[in-house]
């Protein structure tokens, strides 16, 4: 992301109030960023360097080179963003990458989630696959297993995750990787899980499901194995 | 990130030179009755602290530790106060703890917040120690971002970091911006409240801005 030379003997105009600030793309198109009120990409976009906005809709192919910071987010296709993503809500169906962390009030995400950082959200429903390079945090976390799914670590109040029978049919026939969801740590107060392996499971109520290998399970009131699972070790700890 | 563990936890340690006494995340939530949601929740506000999230490996795997005292009155007081605010005005409560951090130059350089280039900016006595304050990170972090694109001499390195560390990342200019302003390889800086518009002359070039509380906020989360 570089400083692009502003335009000469204009002078150059700084208007940091995003008030009626538009800012749209239909086919392709390159913007210097900024905050605007809405933003709309049809096409195939490029944001270099910043971009604030109240409102941000995309569909097509969306960069942006700096951190994005939005009320709310509505994406179809692919957004790539090089720095950090704060939404109020965000909507996704296709691929988001951010290179760095991901804060979101509610997140849903449909399709392929990519971070570079931790991911946290207060409420998240992920359907599809992700690879999240550090926490996944959030207080409701439902996972729909619709491809491979990673995170260092997952904590959250409540998470369940469920997989496709569909899927599960199609995976034959197609080279995606198994829909699994692989994680080092997973703490939570209610968690539900099934095709997931962890090397630690912690919470008060726990559910382990078909398809499941965990490594260890610490839970405090109740556990269910279902026959599928595979437990290493279960330990209850105080009540 | 998540490998490096982090030995700041603010200047009440510093002095003791001893290791603070650690609790583990399950005697915490035992101890005070708070559950995991919970303590992910007040994390993601940042009322707990990042930094006093401590990574240790036992027989059981990796486990999280905190200090002991500081991690305890804070979710005393957390429990105390939330049935009066919430949690986003509970978390403006708390934030100013930050500024109380001390960070070691090589932690600063190994984790890749600020580069030795930048941390050469210091003038000689502010860190013979090898300690850098919360207020002269964030300017140096500040001057760093400032100067990605364009090389700027060291006099005014040295004006710039003078100018941002006199300003702070106090809370009442979260709303400001920093400007570099060059007409004829001359600079200038300012810091300006964010919401006026503004015209440079014809002659004159915006080098390059940077919003101070983006700034404090991107600093605080790469320090996480």
């Amino acid at each position: 992301m570089s400083m692009k030379p502003l335009k000469e003997g204009t002078g150059f105009v700084y208007s940091p109030a995003a008030r009626g600030r538009r800012l749209k793309i239909m086919g392709a198109g390159e913007s210097l960023g900024g905050e605007f009120e809405t933003v709309g990409i049809m096409g195939e976009g490029i944001v270099h360097g910043d971009l604030q906005a109240d409102v941000f809709k995309a569909m097509g192919t969306c960069r942006v080179d700096g951190s994005a910071d939005l009320r709310e987010g509505r994406v179809q296709g692919d957004l790539t963003v090089e720095g950090s993503l704060r939404a109020g809500t965000f909507k996704g169906l296709g691929q988001l990458t951010v290179r760095g962390g991901v804060s979101a009030g509610r997140l849903k995400m449909q399709g392929h989630l990519e971070t570079g950082a931790f991911c946290e959200v207060e409420e998240a429903e992920l359907s599809g696959g992700f690879r999240i390079g550090g926490l996944l945090s959030a207080d409701r976390l439902d996972v729909n297993l619709y491809g491979p799914c990673e995170a260092k670590e997952i904590g959250c109040g409540r998470i369940e995750v469920k997989r496709s029978r569909i899927m599960d049919l199609k995976r034959r026939f197609t080279s995606m990787g198994p829909s699994v969801l692989k994680a080092g740590l997973i703490e939570g107060d209610e968690i539900r899980l099934s095709y997931t392996e962890a090397s630690v499971v912690r919470g008060n109520r726990v559910t382990i499901g078909p398809g499941c290998v965990i490594g260890r399970v610490e839970y405090a009131r109740t556990l269910e194995k279902s026959r599928g699972a595979f437990v290493g070790s279960e330990v209850r700890v105080r009540s | 990130m998540d490998s490096v563990t982090v030995f700041c936890y603010g200047l009440a340690m510093e002095g003791s030179g001893m290791e603070p006494e650690l609790i583990s995340k399950k005697e915490l939530l035992e101890i005070t009755g708070i559950s995991y949601g919970q303590l992910y929740r007040w994390k993601r506000k940042q009322l707990i602290p990042e930094a006093w999230f401590i990574r240790r490996s036992t027989f059981t795997g990796q486990e999280t530790f905190f200090p002991r005292e500081l991690v305890l009155a804070r979710v005393r007081r957390i429990l105390e106060m939330k049935e009066d605010l919430s949690l986003d005005e509970l978390a403006e409560k708390f934030a100013p703890e930050l500024y109380e951090l001390v960070w070691r130059r090589e932690e600063l350089t190994a984790r890749r917040i600020v580069s030795e280039q930048t941390l050469g900016m210091l003038p000689g006595d502010g860190a013979a120690d090898g300690r850098v304050s919360f207020r002269m990170l964030f300017a140096l972090y500040a001057a760093e971002k400032l100067q990605r694109h364009e090389r700027m001499p060291p006099a005014e390195q040295r004006a710039l970091l003078q100018l941002l560390k006199a300003e702070g990342p106090a809370r009442e200019d979260e709303d400001k911006e920093v400007l570099w302003v060059r007409k004829a390889g001359i600079s200038l800086f300012l810091v300006v409240p964010i919401g006026g518009e503004l015209r440079v002359e014809t002659g004159a070039r915006l080098a390059a801005r940077l919003k101070l509380r983006d700034c404090l906020q991107e600093l605080t989360n790469k320090l996480a």
